[in-house]
């Protein structure tokens, strides 16, 4: 996720531009979408969320403060709504007995198996690292932790998912 | 291919596009160009032209005022000699013998000659814009090559935005960092390595300089990429090591560096055979031509590393842009930023 091109993007959405919007949405979409399926384990619910976040990313745009990190701004919408959506359905789950849903993700693929084998916080890491373009130190930043124990799990994460994938 | 790139190309098919997942934006928008994610562009080419400078025997200087950075000296309208200005602009003369190439072209030629070099090795962002600025004092020739590079762009599918500066000798001087004229004068005697010029000249300390910036500085950093790039084939076939080697792609002291430097290069050479040219850069040199002939050796293999890294993205089959899509753009880029001046000002102050 290119840091200088997300700011400008986001700069461009708030000025009603929505070439700029589209192009944003492809620029954050996987990152998003890695980061908040774990709240949720189902692409349905993963996709709504997904959704929602960018919504609130366009309609918040002109609040956005040019030349901040555009990434943790990002970070910071994704996380709020994916938590709003779950206390949401934490409510409406005393009433609504829906079966639940299964992951919908393939066996076998890398992203599945970071849902199976990884720990919660393995799964974050990975995921900032490889598709928000965190350094380790920066992790170690958003995460309030040191950044040797960002690189020993992120490390460990790795070993994990291609031992998974190697007997897969 | 290696479970980072396989995860991206997972997602690729997972998340919804932006057609399928969101509603019609409700605001009604003024249409503008996507491709105005200006501020990131990457290449910022200045060709500076004191084309009527009398100096001496009527040689002029072509200064490419960018990230790289080159100058052309000028003689008859054709290029005599072309010096790097910074590494950068040493890496992409490395490349395929470009510096002899571009001498005897027209300076028309050689900005795009060199433009595409620097594209092909990364310099250039090809899916973002383009930033060139030409200076000189010969208002048609700052014109003619300011329209020669926007159509090498163009046709390569690539917005630019070629700005053109009418400049006096001494802002010339300025951004070669020395008198024009006696630049142009001792052209064809100074060496046109920017990383031999700015070198000491003493074999001591050239050796001293060779460790710290080369031999744990730049040869360190890209043993450390290639390792990186070459993960997933090294492990292949060298099981359980793969914590070290992710430990070393990280970070790795010059201690440890140079004693498993040796061991990382073997096993690079398996799997990319130009990584054999390491061994010889893992040696100190003796001597002043030992330390040039190293330093020569060292940008013809980054040139080659960058070409092998960015061969994609530059190879990708892009439209040519036609006239009325550049004008479109250009007026774009005037309606937001004042004057392609200004443009200028905030693509180098990003940099």
């Amino acid at each position: 996720m290119r840091e200088q091109k997300t700011d400008y993007l986001i700069r461009q959405v708030a000025v009603g531009n929505m070439d700029a919007a589209a192009q944003l949405y492809e620029q954050v979409k996987k990152g998003v979408y890695a980061f908040v399926y774990p709240y949720f384990n189902n692409r349905w619910d993963t996709e709504d969320c997904l959704q929602s976040a960018f919504l609130k990313i366009c309609r918040n745009a002109q609040s956005y403060k040019p030349h901040t990190d555009a990434r943790a701004w990002i970070f910071q919408i994704a996380k709020n709504t994916a938590l709003d959506m779950l206390r949401q359905k934490n409510r409406e789950k005393v009433t609504d007995t829906l079966p639940e849903r299964s992951s919908g993700l393939q066996d076998g693929t890398v992203f599945d198996a970071m849902q199976r084998v990884l720990s919660e916080e393995e799964n974050r890491i990975v995921v900032l690292h490889v598709l928000w373009g965190y350094k380790h130190r920066e992790i170690a930043a958003l995460l309030n932790c040191p950044v040797g124990t960002v690189t020993s799990k992120y490390k460990r994460a790795a070993e994990k998912l291609r031992q998974f994938l190697k007997e897969k | 291919m290696n479970w980072k790139r396989k995860l991206n190309r997972e997602l690729d098919g997972i998340v919804p596009p932006y057609g399928d997942a969101l509603p019609a934006p409700a605001r009604p928008v003024r249409r503008r160009f996507g491709w105005m994610a200006a501020v990131a562009a990457v290449l910022v080419l200045a060709v500076v032209l004191p084309f009527l400078l009398p100096i001496g025997s009527a040689s002029a200087c072509v200064a490419v005022e960018i990230n790289p950075k080159v100058v052309f000296v000028v003689k008859g309208g054709k290029v005599q000699s072309c010096v790097a200005l910074n590494e950068d602009a040493d890496v992409v003369l490395s490349y395929d013998g470009l510096q002899q190439k571009l001498c005897g072209q027209s300076v028309e030629e050689a900005v795009s000659a060199f433009a595409d070099t620097a594209a092909r090795l990364g310099y250039v962002d090809m899916d973002d814009v383009a930033a060139a600025r030409i200076s000189g004092t010969d208002k048609n020739k700052v014109q003619s090559v300011s329209q020669a590079l926007s159509q090498f762009f163009a046709q390569k599918g690539v917005y630019s935005v070629a700005v053109q500066n009418f400049a006096t000798v001494s802002e010339i001087s300025d951004i070669i960092g020395q008198n024009v004229r006696t630049f142009a004068a001792q052209a064809n005697k100074i060496s046109p390595v920017y990383s031999q010029r700015s070198a000491p000249k003493d074999a001591q300390q050239a050796e001293e300089y060779y460790r710290t910036h080369y031999l744990f500085g730049e040869v360190k950093q890209t043993v450390q990429l290639l390792v990186q790039c070459f993960m997933q084939d090294i492990l292949d076939f060298a099981d359980g090591i793969a914590d070290q080697l992710m430990q070393f792609v990280e970070y790795v002291s010059d201690e440890v560096f140079e004693s498993v430097a040796h061991t990382v290069v073997s096993l690079l050479q398996r799997v990319w055979q130009p990584a054999e040219a390491f061994f010889d850069l893992l040696e100190l040199p003796n001597t002043l031509e030992q330390f040039y002939a190293k330093v020569q050796e060292f940008l013809s293999v980054q040139a080659q590393i960058r070409e092998r890294m960015f061969a994609q993205a530059y190879e990708q089959a892009r439209e040519a842009l036609s006239q009325s899509q550049v004008q479109s753009f250009l007026q774009d880029v005037i309606a937001q930023y004042g004057s392609e001046q200004a443009y200028w000002q905030s693509v180098t102050q990003q940099q």
